[in-house]
């Protein structure tokens, strides 16, 4: 694309339609700027337009946001195929040029255009700084001199910002050699002039600021900016160890981060806007402070005293308004950085603790009205931060971080004062429970995060406080109130309680407490019934000792009618339509207790109107994950306690499972496909016409499109050939089938998909039915072979051929494989066969390929052949490797229920109902013991023609496999003669 | 330091009792010495309140370190009248945390060293004092220095509620009401842990006596409180509730009706097998059990074992502890016997006790010297 006023004109006229309230020119507009983007010299003219003064400052701006997206993705285009569509990357000399313009022109833009060319420049240097692009640090630097000698501040933060973004690769990669010598170059030429502009800006805030009146914000306000922005870049140039330069230094920095700790600008800190400027320089101050106490402590100790002590009274005085919280944090998390360190010394002298506890801790640990107003307007990000643990950023958390840190070495003091403050709290709310009902809160909060450890270990009691006698004389009694929704807070404080110490709670208190529970479902508030549900959905996974899980079917079996009605109904509170907690619990009650005809039919019933609903919006795909894994478990279950339940389940999910088909709902196909699947494997042939129906839908094309569809297709095309074979077997279908499967097995993605199919087809049908179509689909085989042979295919194609043997004979599958290209059949065994055999893994295929190799060693008269005793020899090694290696652990029977992970969205994957899984079948119910099996049918064979095996072994088996295989005879008591 | 002492001169007495507390607190106090030398008398008088308050610190803690001594020596501090002393000590106005908790670690101290001792610390009216102190630390919000001064209390008050024999019931009940304050404590961790367990402690001697005593615990609400400690996890706390709930089912019917309308049952049965304490927990809540099953009337008795009573009485028969494998002989025996009277066709309890093998452990306990006897007797009338 050629710089010229027709350019000038397309683009600026482009962006500015991107920028239309109108959908049509809007869209017209963004597409021309797909396309043009393609061509070369595209982003260098986007570039120009941003700096042509004439245009439009919106257009201008427009063009900004639109030139770093286009650097972002083709500056270096991703090479991953999943990630999305490819991009043409940036070439050469237009990255050049590009390269040279974009310091100065983001230094004279606007501070919007600034930032979004900042921002590029950022991506740039994240792949060229500093090999590639060795004049950037000198003309920043040059410009940084420059700008500081007219007190340029706009320039000195576009400077400094772009310096923050472009070291930030410091703070996170990993130490290795080419790193630190970027960050030797960084710092031999960047740590010099930052100690200089850091400290002429210090000088100059100290003469605004005791100038009369404090100097006005609008001077003020970059001057702060540049100081945090020195303190961030001070941050990522000392993460990963102390540079000469910083430690010749020191008093220098430290000298100017105290005085931010310790002075008060009151003309600026008298706007909102203006604190929140000298707060976050105080918040950067104390992550550097941090970052030295937990590095270079030695190096540090002479100032930590004064900064202790500027801290300390620094939190004391941080007001509860959340806009300091990030102040808070950081300061708070200083002093447990220090409260764990070898100078915890601080700490000791009399009062320290108690004072610490009474003016940081408890204050920050109360309630605020912040939290409140999430509480009642957003449940769900409320639950996040206080149940999940993503509240590892705010103040109560830290604060009991820091009275946890101060207990590693003072723990009696901490226990005492702990116990006094609870108390006190507990009294206060006693005195007056309505007003002060944020003390008990309190003081829950308190003892539930002194208790567990930090984020992600196990669940521990400390001594700090004692969780079983804190949950029965101040849990109990708010989870015995009649009123389930006074003082909500306080009550999902104790829910929470509940849960989190649930493998404490001894059973006949918890098993007391269960009715409770579930009438806390009729709460109005969103996060109390959800806390009720998770509750009684974590305690019916609590182990005992032993893996035994401690609430059983009999223990709730009574109480599940009641239980289940108020799950249902607390679905229809506002906001909890589709409440993941509610349906997870739901999930867990329908696989622990009995489910008897009388539960089935409410349920399905419930689950049904419910999954109707979601799917003419499918918006929570937890939500909904949930809900089909209900409707699985409930089928799964109540049909095997009464198979004839089955009839019941159909009349009602037919209806929905049929709108998910025919609106294409697309987030449902998968599960609509497992679910149809579970009720086909749960019938009895014949199978009725309106699943036929659904059959040849199957066998069509297009459902296969989607990738995503696939393995629930395969899924549900396997339940259809083990249940109706005959029917598979007409109008062509076979055809279809057969068809299916040379389109999935073609490709490297999809052929194990393809593989189950053929498997199932093998299995199920008679031989008669698919002999004439094997030619057919050796051919298929073969060709995958010879163009695209990965480890998964040939393991796959081995199990197949064992499972082929096993089915119909070795004298079928050689012929059939020979018909296709003479003596194909031992090319392929000794080429493929034999040597990935051991590779094949897992109980039923070992066993399947195992049993299949020794029979064709020992039936086929290929294999018979003494021309062919070479390759008999190599088999038999290798079958013996095979059996030889350690066993595998035993997959245990019903393995746990997975948790999906939160980010499950399924536009793009499949997620697999986990109780809508297929049970696996071992084809080979007969042979109990491969390796019995083996040294059984060699000593038959032998005897046949005794000697002449001997030789065969000894001349073609590994030493080590001689060795095991006369074990084996040894241990079954069968000879090889 | 003697002659110091004796000297009209203030400073020279302050410094000398100084030397002498000190001599005290070391690890092989010369305390013989000291009464020797004649100025126990000394100490005493220091406690007036025309002394200094370290003058009064240095003396108590000096007649605090003779206290702790043997017999004899402690009836020096008794014999020169500190006991009044100490008491006006407790009972006045000013704040001085330090010397209050001094002071009262020293009366436990002396009531320690025998019964006699301790009625003489009683007869003086202790109880007061400490019981105001109490009441008045305990009240929100509490203060953390005060905190070491309540323990202090609470381990006299446990000390003047013990020993054989008992301290006669009037003496003690008014700390009833205190006691029950403590045991809301919450949660009992660190001193105030110490302080609880003090008070749970007092709670279990106070229930060993009459039917009034226990009366007495019932009337001052205590019951559910006793139920809710019998779930916490400290396992000392626990042991002194289960002894003051086995003692409170020793009692008459309306009493043991009480605490068991706490749904007392429940916990019980769950200590019994409960594998989170030692073991003296399990056997503990099994004599309980055993206690009410000897001590209630045949319709508590049908509760008890509808609740499922018998089975803990067979798992701890055998039991290596005398103490519990007699309590549960003698409780399968009373159950046995109720059976007898209120089935009278078929004593139905035999089958429950036969499900547990009951009769079979007891068939073990026949060579026994003490219990063999009874036992063979069960086997003989009630064995199947």
């Amino acid at each position: 694309m050629e710089w010229n006023p027709e350019t000038l004109q397309f683009l600026s006229q482009c962006f500015l339609h991107t920028l239309s309230p109108q959908p049509e020119p809007r869209r017209a507009a963004e597409s021309s700027l797909s396309e043009a983007a393609d061509r070369p010299n595209y982003g260098l003219a986007v570039l120009r337009l941003v700096a042509e003064p004439s245009v439009d400052e919106q257009i201008r701006q427009a063009a900004a946001v639109n030139f770093k997206n286009h650097l972002r993705t083709r500056w270096v285009p991703s090479n991953d195929l999943n990630a999305g569509p490819t991009f043409s990357p940036i070439l050469d000399p237009e990255k050049d040029q590009i390269k040279t313009l974009i310091v100065s022109l983001m230094l004279s833009s606007s501070p919007r255009i600034q930032s979004q060319l900042s921002e590029a420049l950022a991506v740039i240097g994240k792949h060229d700084f500093p090999k590639s692009w060795p004049t950037l640090l000198p003309e920043l630097i040059s410009n940084l001199q420059k700008a500081a000698q007219s007190s340029d501040y706009a320039s000195i933060n576009g400077i400094l910002g772009t310096a923050n973004s472009i070291f930030k690769k410091f703070r996170y990669q990993y130490k290795t050699n080419d790193l630190l010598l970027d960050l030797k170059y960084c710092l031999d030429n960047f740590a010099a002039p930052l100690l200089d502009i850091f400290l002429k800006t210090a000088s100059l805030i100290d003469s605004t600021a005791s100038s009369p009146g404090g100097g006005s914000p609008a001077t003020l306000q970059p001057l702060f900016e540049s100081q945090r922005l020195c303190c961030r870049i001070f941050y990522s140039l000392n993460f990963q160890e102390l540079p000469e330069f910083f430690e010749d230094h020191m008093k220098e920095w430290m000298g100017e981060f105290r005085k931010y700790l310790t002075t008060n600008y009151p003309s600026l800190e008298s706007s909102g806007d203006g604190l929140a400027l000298v707060d976050q320089l105080r918040a950067a101050v104390c992550e550097n402070i941090s970052l030295y106490m937990e590095k270079n402590e030695e190096e540090f100790q002479g100032y930590l005293n004064d900064f202790a002590s500027a801290v300390w009274s620094l939190l004391t005085n941080v007001s509860q308004s959340s806009s300091r919280d990030k102040l808070a944090v950081t300061a708070m998390k200083f002093l447990t950085t220090v409260s764990t360190s070898v100078h915890h010394t601080l700490f000791a002298s009399e009062g320290v603790i108690p004072q610490i506890c009474q003016s940081i801790v408890i204050p920050n640990v109360r309630l605020r009205d912040e939290d409140e107003e999430l509480f009642e307007m957003n449940y769900i990000e409320f639950i996040r931060r206080d149940m999940e643990g993503s509240d590892l950023d705010t103040r109560r958390r830290i604060a009991c971080e820091l009275l946890k840190g101060i207990a590693t070495n003072y723990k009696k003091q901490v226990t005492d004062i702990v116990s006094i403050q609870i108390q006190n709290l507990l009294s206060s709310f006693a005195t007056n429970p309505s007003a002060n009902w944020k003390d008990k809160d309190c003081a829950i909060y308190l003892v539930v995060s002194l208790a567990t450890k930090k984020a992600g270990g196990t669940l521990v009691s400390t001594d700090l406080v004692d969780v079983q006698s804190f949950f029965l004389s101040v849990i109990v009694p708010e989870l015995q109130s009649q009123d389930v929704n006074g003082f909500p807070m306080l009550k999902a404080g104790a829910l929470k309680f509940f849960t989190t110490f649930r493998g404490l709670i001894q059973k006949p208190v918890a098993f007391q407490l269960f009715p409770d529970l579930v009438r806390f479902l009729g709460a109005e508030s969103n996060v109390v019934h959800s806390y009720a549900a998770s509750c009684i959905e974590k305690l019916l996974l609590v182990k005992d000792e032993g893996g035994k899980a401690r609430y059983t079917s009999a223990d709730i079996t009574p109480c599940v009618p009641v239980l289940m009605n108020n799950l249902f109904n607390s679905l229809k509170f506002p906001e909890s339509e589709e409440n993941q907690y509610i349906m997870k619990c739901i999930l867990r009650v329908l696989a622990v207790a009995d489910i008897s005809s009388e539960i089935a039919g409410p349920c399905i019933a419930g689950l049904t109107s419910i999954l109707n609903e979601v799917c003419k919006n499918p918006r929570n795909p937890i939500f909904n994950h949930y809900l089909f894994e209900s409707v699985a478990i409930l089928i799964r279950r109540a049909c095997e306690r009464d198979a004839s339940l089955i009839s019941a389940f159909e009349g009602s999910l037919f209806p929905s499972l049929q709108t998910i088909l025919a609106n294409d709902v697309t987030e449902f196909l998968p599960y609509a496909f497992q679910l149809l699947a579970q009720l086909v494997e749960l019938n009895k042939p014949p199978i009725s016409p309106s699943y036929m129906q659904i059959f040849v839908l199957l066998l069509s094309p297009d459902s296969w499109r989607r990738s995503s569809n696939v393995p629930a297709l395969v899924r549900l095309l396997q339940a259809f050939l083990q249940k109706a074979p005959n029917e598979v077997n007409q109008e062509g279908r076979l055809n279809q089938v057969l068809g299916i499967f040379n389109m999935l097995v073609s490709s490297a993605s999809s052929d194990e998909q393809g593989f189950y199919i053929l498997n199932t087809v093998i299995e199920n049908l008679e031989y008669g039915v698919i002999s004439p179509y094997m030619g057919n689909i050796w051919n298929v085989l073969f060709m995958r072979l010879q163009n695209n042979r990965t480890v998964k295919f040939l393991k796959s194609l081995v199990i197949f051929m064992s499972l082929f043997l096993i089915k119909h004979g070795a004298t079928n599958l050689v012929d059939t494989m020979n018909a296709v290209q003479d003596n194909i059949f031992l090319v392929i065994l000794e080429q493929f066969w034999i040597p990935n055999l051991k590779l094949i893994t897992g109980a039923i295929e070992l066993k399947l390929t195992a049993v299949a190799s020794t029979r064709l060693i020992c039936e086929s008269p290929v294999l018979l052949d003494p021309a062919a005793a070479r390759l008999w020899g190599k088999m038999l090694d290798s079958i013996v490797t095979l059996l030889s290696r350690p066993e595998q652990d035993r997959v245990e029977e019903e393995p746990e229920m997975p948790d999906i992970a939160e980010n499950v969205g399924y536009t793009a994957t499949f997620v697999k109902l986990y109780n809508a899984g297929k049970k696996e079948e071992d084809p080979l119910t007969d042979v109990k013991d491969p390796k019995q099996f083996l040294v059984a049918s060699l000593a038959k064979l032998s005897a046949l023609t005794p000697g002449r095996y001997p030789q065969i072994i000894n001349e073609n088996l590994e030493p080590a496999n001689q060795a095991a295989l006369l074990q084996l005879c040894g241990i079954y008591n069968c000879q090889i003669v | 330091m003697v002659r110091d002492m004796m000297s009209g001169n203030e400073s020279f007495q302050l410094a000398a009792t100084a030397r002498v507390s000190f001599l005290l607190s070391t690890e092989n106090p010369p305390i013989d010495v000291v009464i020797q030398s004649g100025v126990v008398p000394h100490f005493v008088r220091f406690l007036i309140e025309q002394y200094g308050f370290q003058h009064k610190l240095y003396s108590v803690s000096a007649l605090y370190a003779i206290g702790k001594g043997s017999l004899e020596q402690a009836v020096a501090v008794i014999k020169h009248g500190a006991i009044p002393m100490f008491i006006r000590l407790l009972c006045c106005s000013e704040e001085c945390y330090q010397l209050k908790e001094l002071v009262a670690a020293a009366l436990g101290s002396l009531a320690n060293q025998s019964p006699d001792f301790r009625d003489y610390v009683l007869q003086f009216g202790t109880l007061t004092p400490l019981l105001s102190l109490l009441d008045n630390h305990l009240e929100p919000p509490m203060l953390h220095e005060k905190i070491t001064l309540l323990r202090a209390c609470s381990n006299t008050l446990a000390i003047v509620c013990q020993g054989n024999p008992a301290p006669s019931f009037n003496q003690i009940r008014s700390a009833l009401p205190i006691l029950r304050r403590l045991i809301h404590l919450n949660p009992p961790v660190g001193v105030i842990g110490d302080v609880f367990e003090d008070a749970c402690l007092c709670l279990s001697y106070l229930s060993n006596g009459s039917a009034e005593q226990i009366q007495a615990l019932i009337d001052a609400d205590v019951c559910a409180r006793l139920v809710m400690l019998l779930g916490f996890s400290d396992g000392k706390i626990v042991e002194h509730v289960l002894r003051t709930v086995g003692n409170i089912f020793k009692g008459v019917d309306s009493q043991i009706q009480k605490i068991m309308d706490a749904h007392i049952i429940p916990s019980l049965l769950y200590l019994s097998q409960s594998d989170n304490y030692d073991v003296e927990v399990r056997w503990d809540a099994a004599c309980a059990l055993s206690n009410a099953a000897r001590r209630g009337s045949n319709e508590q008795i049908r509760f008890l074992v509808n609740q499922g009573c018998i089975g803990p009485l067979c798992d701890h028969i055998l039991c290596p502890d005398r103490k519990t494998s007699i309590l549960c002989l003698k409780g399968l025996k009373s159950v046995l016997k109720a059976s007898e009277i209120m089935h009278s066709t078929r004593n139905l309890y035999t089958l429950i006790i036969t499900d547990f093998d009951g009769f079979g452990k007891v068939e073990k306990l026949q060579s026994d010297p003490d219990i063999g006897e009874m036992a063979m007797k069960l086997l003989m009338k009630y064995g199947v």
